[in-house]
């Protein structure tokens, strides 16, 4: 910013600085965003509560979100197995907001390939798998993720920007519902992230 | 505090040599935890499971459970505190055959002479999914529904800590899942510390902390 304000610089410097201090003040915007998402969830300032709600609707919606940024990769999003609708006792807001972290991830971390989108319901859980072919992940590394702050180490997700919230703040959406999320990869191949809710 | 070890260790005599299972075992697991203890076979890590349940005595070392040094009591003390104080979740279920699903959750209830909170048993089988399965035995049981029957029964008595040692290794992935989702949900619900005994990184992240065990030495992360 002081250096935006230098008369020495040209226009076109100034320009450059100020469309860098905009990315940094978006970024550590929406990082004290997440902080906040996350504190209030864990200390109950915010109610995950169920409804019930079509829960293929907030899958739907989830995709969309994320479609745009897909497109512009080249990375086409599957829907494999989803019913039309399916009445189910979630928090329509919430889970749609873990399985955009998750999509979003997905999209972040996948260079080419496809995402694909599946449903299914078992006997006491049923869960939407979101499976990519992007960079995965070394077997210790599936729990740590879930950690407030922890990057995968590695080049290749070095590269991909993030401040490490996104997953924690889906799995304590997903808890809150007496769900979770899993994780199942494979390095260089992909991983499935695996979002559990309780069917009753 | 719920756990803590204090240099813990322990060592074999196998003929003439000394196989040092487990050495200077320092943890401390803190009250509503879910920690899993990751190592592979030979690590030691049924040998810490064994010191932190009360089942082995170590050669050096102390394990406090809820600030109480266990191995200083005798082995019938030991065995009164191991009733009370942890739950035990087996890979291979252990359940009682000849009783029904709901009489094998009270049991360890009625050993203890304790009176049995009815609504507060039903409520914890609905939660691991066994609310039409009371009356079952165990042999009318799937495997998953067995190992729920036992983590319901480790829970009953709201013990200090639940130790389940590789509790889906007898169970397919998609069951796996379903049940340690179920342990996960029903301890969080209660504020029941447990720690997961597993070879298995799927496992683990069920956990909020990971311990791994190596040689006999261990180590965050």
């Amino acid at each position: 910013m002081d250096l935006s304000l230098e008369p020495s610089h040209t226009e076109e410097e100034r320009a450059s600085f100020l469309s860098e201090c905009k990315k940094q003040t978006e970024k550590i915007g929406w990082l004290t965003d997440a902080l906040l998402k996350i504190a209030r969830l864990e200390t109950g300032l915010i109610a995950v509560t169920k409804i019930s709600a079509d829960l293929v609707k907030t899958v739907r919606d989830a995709v969309s979100s994320v479609t745009a940024q897909a497109t512009a990769k080249g990375l086409p999003i599957i829907i494999e197995r989803l019913p039309d609708t399916l009445s189910f006792a979630h928090d329509p807001v919430w889970t749609k907001e873990a399985l955009c972290n998750i999509l979003d991830n997905a999209v972040k971390y996948t260079k080419a390939g496809s995402i694909t989108i599946a449903l299914e319901q078992g006997p006491l859980y049923t869960h939407v798998d979101v499976a990519d072919t992007g960079i995965g992940l070394a077997p210790e590394e599936y729990a740590k993720i879930f950690a407030r702050f922890y990057r995968v180490r590695g080049h290749a997700a070095q590269r991909v920007e993030g401040t490490g919230l996104g997953l924690p703040i889906a799995r304590e959406i997903m808890r809150q519902q007496g769900g979770n999320i899993t994780v199942a990869s494979e390095l260089g191949k992909g991983s499935t992230f695996s979002l559990f809710l309780q069917n009753c | 505090m719920i756990v803590k070890t204090k240099n813990l260790s322990k060592i074999y005599q196998s003929g003439e040599t000394e196989v040092h299972a487990l050495t200077d075992a320092s943890i401390s697991i803190e009250r509503g935890e879910a920690v899993a203890i990751i190592g592979s076979s030979g690590s030691g890590k049924s040998t810490l499971l064994h010191l932190l349940g009360g089942i082995d005595r170590p050669t050096k070392g102390k394990v406090f459970i809820e600030g109480e040094d266990i191995y200083k009591h005798n082995d019938e003390a030991l065995a009164l505190l191991r009733r009370r104080r942890i739950g035990f979740v087996f890979q291979m279920y252990n359940l009682m055959p000849q009783l029904n699903v709901y009489e094998n959750v009270v049991l360890p209830l009625g050993l203890d002479g304790r009176i049995v909170d009815k609504p507060r048993v039903v409520a914890l089988l609905e939660n691991l999914g066994l609310a039409d399965k009371h009356k079952s035995l165990p042999n009318q049981l799937s495997g998953g529904q067995q190992q729920r029957v036992a983590i319901a029964r480790a829970l009953v008595t709201q013990p200090a800590i639940v130790l389940a040692d590789e509790p889906t290794g007898n169970l397919d992935s998609k069951t796996s899942v379903e049940v340690l989702n179920l342990l996960r949900a029903s301890a969080s619900k209660l504020g029941q510390t447990i720690a997961i005994i597993t070879h298995d990184e799927k496992a683990a992240q069920f956990c909020d902390r990971i311990l791994r065990i190596e040689d006999g030495h261990i180590r965050e992360g």
